[in-house]
């Protein structure tokens, strides 16, 4: 019995050299009568009896049943046979008809049949001859009939020779041959597992491979279908051969009948190999694990489709990439050039302007200053034109600001110090 | 020689025979009139002696000398007894009786019965049960055993055995057994499948047949009513009613609606009509009161609330009567009531447990297991258990826990990684009984106050512990590394033995680690 509780450590005060303490008493118990009845009471009489404790006296029952067990085991064990019913219709077959007769039935091994191995149908065998033997029937005050017993024997006779049993599990008419309906819905595994389970008794290549289920790896599920496709069948149909009986001594009529027989064969084999054939294709259409390959391959497929087209888009992104840097440095290259040049210009302008505004400086001064004439003299028109005319050709030969300024400069020094006149008059020698 | 072993319930008015099918069930055997119950009637007339149901028909037209309900006068002296036929002793007709009962089942099986089970009421003095047993002997019969009829109710029903699984619980069972003439309950408790009757009553008055007389009463009255003649005193038209009465009872179990019908009650005249169920109620409502009063006095007896009572094993005809099992309810709102077994025949299946269980042993060993020194042994007074996370006692043995006794019970750690555990024993009181509610009598019956007398309405609390002294404290030590917590299992083994030593066992299940404390 499982008591949901948990046991917690010792508390801090519990010393450790000590692994248990006794406390007090129980209550004292009172006298009582238990009543005499059930196995529980015979247990407890047993134990009171021998005076054995619990575990003493379950020791020694256990070892009781198991002699007990062991002595049973002695006999046969035949529980893995089963124990089906016979059919009453069976019980009165006629032997004659022995090859239409259920073989399996007959040895009551029904829920086996082709399952079944040969100390198997060995002890069936046995099993049912110690109930049907003719002798024992008559024992017991039946009548002599052994038709049943002839059935057993004949059954017998086929399950143990190889090939007869080959050719009687290939056309067993309680083992289903139907090719599953692929339309009906249901657990893929479930429904078809079976089926290739069933079918596998017939491959000359054992072990064979099974379905598997949703787990199953790729390489598992391919080499299955792989094998089923190559499927190589022992199953034979010369069981249906219709007999050449005692009428066909002719070799004529025997060979008619062979020749029949074989092209019979023949026909049912290929039927037969056309059914796997479909039940096979139609589990690899409804197979879910075929479809999840496929959409996976599917899927890798396209992603490496994808990958190399974003490959390849990139690659063309980044030309067109580089050809606009190109174009922009070009752009911004030609666009400093020109701004440079603009530079240049404009400050030529300046210069220009500068030198115009020294000029007109120096003309307002010599306007100012009585045209540059030395003092007392007036200024007549000559002397003004004249004058102008020393200014035109020294402001001529004064090239650049810096002489201009210069110029300047000196005759306005000349222009402070009264000696103005002097000062032009060497200033328009020099530099003319 | 095969052993062949029959149940026997050798009731009052019915008795009935059991034997073990080869399917593993029991079969209740029927007689050669084709009853199941046979009636423990014995007749003579002349010289002819009836028995069972033959003896029941010609009771009719020869009450005097017809005997029924003899299995009380058992053992008792013959002055002691009225018998209104001076015929014989009465304890050779119980042999009679009993005689006719191993013909009935030889005749059915086929061969002869080697040994039989029986079964008596609580009741029975040892002389009794002696004097039984020797006019069984009389009888041909070889008792393997007499037991007691709630006991053998209980193995019918399989209560507290627990076949499946081996280990059997503790459970406390209120067996009713209400036959046709008497009602017996029984406190019944099973510990470890043992079983222990803790508290017996009886009401000899107040039984199937009681129920069937205030049918008689009813039909009487009607008939008076219909045809103007009163029958009281006419005994012979009053068994006529009785008979048909009887049958009435019965269909009124199954359906709301019975048809009563007797042949020249008396003066030629018939009767013919039909009884309600409530109608039978309302008539004998002073017996199912009078049940429940008894079932209440002997809870009280026995110290216990309902709710201690885990089932209720119903056993004999009358109470399969549906207001008796409403009535029940009443008091036993919850609880389960074992109906499984046809509840007249679980006596007789019981006994047939009982009779195949044994009938491999000799009959010394028998008789030597059934002696004082086993069956008279010490029982715990209190109970026995641990403390939960929550502080609520856990029992593992309860009360009423016959000596030697012995409990495996598993438990967890509770901690990840815990090295160490620890294992205290309590043992535990009853916490005290809830109040009883003063029942006030409502003078005035309107519905507001049978509403709120249903608000109420409360279930009996199961009986709840609280730990008293600490018995003994067991650490197991050195537990395997790494567990998580809850993952190691501690299997925890507590014997009490029968001078009152306390042994415990802890035991790691997976590394097999254990520590063995044993009390001085």
């Amino acid at each position: 019995m499982v008591l949901d509780f948990l046991l917690p450590s010792p508390p801090k005060s519990w010393s450790n050299d000590k692994t248990s303490a006794f406390h007090a008493k129980i209550t004292a118990p009172t006298k009582a009568t238990i009543q005499p009845a059930g196995r529980h009471f015979l247990a407890h009489a047993r134990r009171h009896i021998h005076s054995r404790t619990f575990s003493e006296d379950e020791k020694v029952v256990s070892a009781e049943e198991a002699a007990a067990k062991n002595a049973n085991d002695g006999e046969n064990d035949n529980s893995d046979l089963g124990d089906e019913p016979e059919d009453p219709a069976m019980l009165r077959r006629d032997p004659k008809d022995w090859k239409d007769q259920d073989q399996y039935a007959v040895l009551g091994l029904s829920a086996l049949r082709y399952k079944a191995t040969e100390d198997q149908i060995r002890r069936a065998h046995r099993r049912k001859v110690l109930r049907h033997h003719p002798d024992k029937k008559a024992a017991h005050g039946g009548l002599h009939d052994d038709g049943f017993f002839k059935c057993i024997q004949k059954a017998f006779e086929t399950l143990m020779d190889p090939v007869k049993r080959r050719q009687w599990d290939s056309v067993d008419p309680n083992v289903s041959d139907d090719v599953p309906n692929a339309k009906s819905k249901g657990d893929f595994y479930k429904q078809y597992g079976p089926v290739f389970e069933r079918e596998s008794r017939f491959s000359n290549t054992q072990p064979v491979p099974q379905l598997g289920d949703a787990n199953s790896t790729q390489e598992a599920v391919e080499s299955f279908y792989d094998f089923w496709y190559k499927f190589d069948s022992w199953r034979t149909f010369e069981w249906m051969d219709k007999e050449d009986g005692e009428g066909h001594d002719s070799r004529d009529d025997k060979r008619y009948f062979e020749k029949k027989n074989k092209a019979e064969r023949a026909k049912l084999k290929k039927e037969d190999n056309a059914r796997l054939r479909e039940i096979v294709d139609q589990a690899l259409s409804l197979d879910p694990r075929i479809k999840i390959f496929k959409e996976q391959a599917n899927k890798q497929r396209n992603a490496k489709k994808r990958e190399k087209e974003e490959a390849e888009k990139r690659a063309a992104e980044e030309a067109v990439a580089a050809a606009a840097a190109a174009e922009a440095k070009r752009i911004a290259d030609e666009e400093a050039e020109k701004a440079a040049r603009e530079d240049g210009k404009k400050s030529k302008e300046l210069l220009k302007r500068a030198v115009r505004k020294e000029k007109k400086n120096l003309k307002a001064l010599i306007k100012d200053n009585n045209y540059f004439l030395p003092a007392g003299q007036t200024a007549g028109p000559v002397e003004v034109e004249k004058q102008l005319e020393s200014l035109d050709a020294l402001l001529d030969g004064a090239k650049g600001l810096d002489q201009l300024e210069s110029v300047r400069k000196t005759l306005e020094d000349g222009v402070k110090n009264g000696n103005i006149a002097e000062v032009f008059q060497a200033e328009v020698a020099k530099r003319s | 020689m095969e052993s062949v072993v029959i149940g026997i319930n050798f009731g009052s008015t019915n008795s009935s025979i059991a034997v073990l099918a080869p399917n593993g069930h029991f079969n209740v055997i029927a007689n050669a009139d084709g009853e199941r119950m046979i009636p423990s009637v014995v007749g003579f007339s002349g010289d002819e002696e009836f028995s069972g149901t033959q003896a029941l028909q010609q009771a009719v037209r020869n009450p005097k000398n017809t005997l029924e309900g003899f299995r009380k006068l058992i053992g008792k002296k013959f002055e002691e007894v009225k018998v209104s036929s001076d015929v014989t002793h009465p304890d050779m007709i119980v042999t009679k009786q009993l005689k006719h009962i191993l013909e009935e089942a030889e005749a059915y099986l086929g061969s002869k019965v080697t040994g039989a089970v029986l079964a008596v009421p609580t009741y029975f003095t040892e002389h009794q049960r002696e004097v039984l047993s020797k006019a069984a002997a009389d009888a041909g019969i070889n008792v393997l055993q007499i037991i007691q009829e709630p006991v053998a109710a209980a193995l019918a029903y399989n209560f507290g055995q627990n076949p499946a699984k081996g280990d059997a619980q503790d459970k406390t069972a209120l067996v009713l057994d209400m036959g046709a003439s008497s009602f017996d309950i029984t406190v019944l408790s099973v510990r470890g499948g043992i079983y222990t009757i803790l508290e017996t009553a009886h009401d000899e008055a107040l039984g199937g047949a009681a129920f069937t007389e205030q049918l008689v009463q009813l039909v009487a009255q009607e008939f008076k009513k219909k045809t103007k003649v009163d029958v009281t005193g006419n005994k012979k038209a009053l068994l006529k009613i009785s008979t048909a009465a009887e049958i009435t009872k019965k269909q009124l179990a199954r359906s709301p609606m019975a048809p009563c019908s007797v042949e020249s009650v008396a003066e030629g005249l018939d009767y013919n009509g039909s009884i309600n169920r409530l109608r039978f109620e309302m008539a004998s409502a002073k017996h199912f009161a009078r049940c429940n009063e008894l079932i209440e006095h002997i809870l009280e007896k026995a110290q216990m609330t309902a709710g201690a009572i885990d089932e209720i094993l119903l056993v004999g005809g009358a109470t399969r009567m549906p207001k008796f099992q409403s009535k029940l309810r009443d008091i036993f709102p919850e609880t389960t009531m074992r109906l499984e077994q046809e509840s007249d025949e679980a006596i007789t299946v019981g006994c047939a447990a009982q009779a195949s269980l044994i009938a491999g042993f000799e009959k010394e060993d028998i008789v030597a297991s059934t002696k004082e020194n086993i069956t008279v042994t010490p029982h715990t007074v209190k109970p026995i258990g641990v403390v939960g996370s929550k502080d609520e006692f856990i029992t593992i043995i309860p009360n009423h826990t016959p000596l030697p006794a012995k409990r495996v019970f598993e438990f967890g750690t509770a901690e990840a990684g815990q090295a160490e555990v620890y294992f205290a024993l309590y043992e535990g009181e009853q916490d005290p009984l809830p109040p009883k509610k003063e029942k006030v009598e409502k003078v005035d019956v309107g519905s507001d106050d049978e509403d709120e007398e249903e608000e109420e309405e409360e279930l009996p609390a199961k009986p709840t512990f609280h730990k008293t002294t600490l018995l003994a404290e067991v650490v197991l030590k050195e537990l395997p590394a790494g567990a998580k917590a809850g993952e190691l299992k501690i299997e925890a083994t507590v014997q009490v033995d029968i001078t009152n030593k306390l042994t415990i066992t802890l035991r790691e299940k997976k590394s097999g680690k254990q520590v063995r404390a044993e009390s001085a």
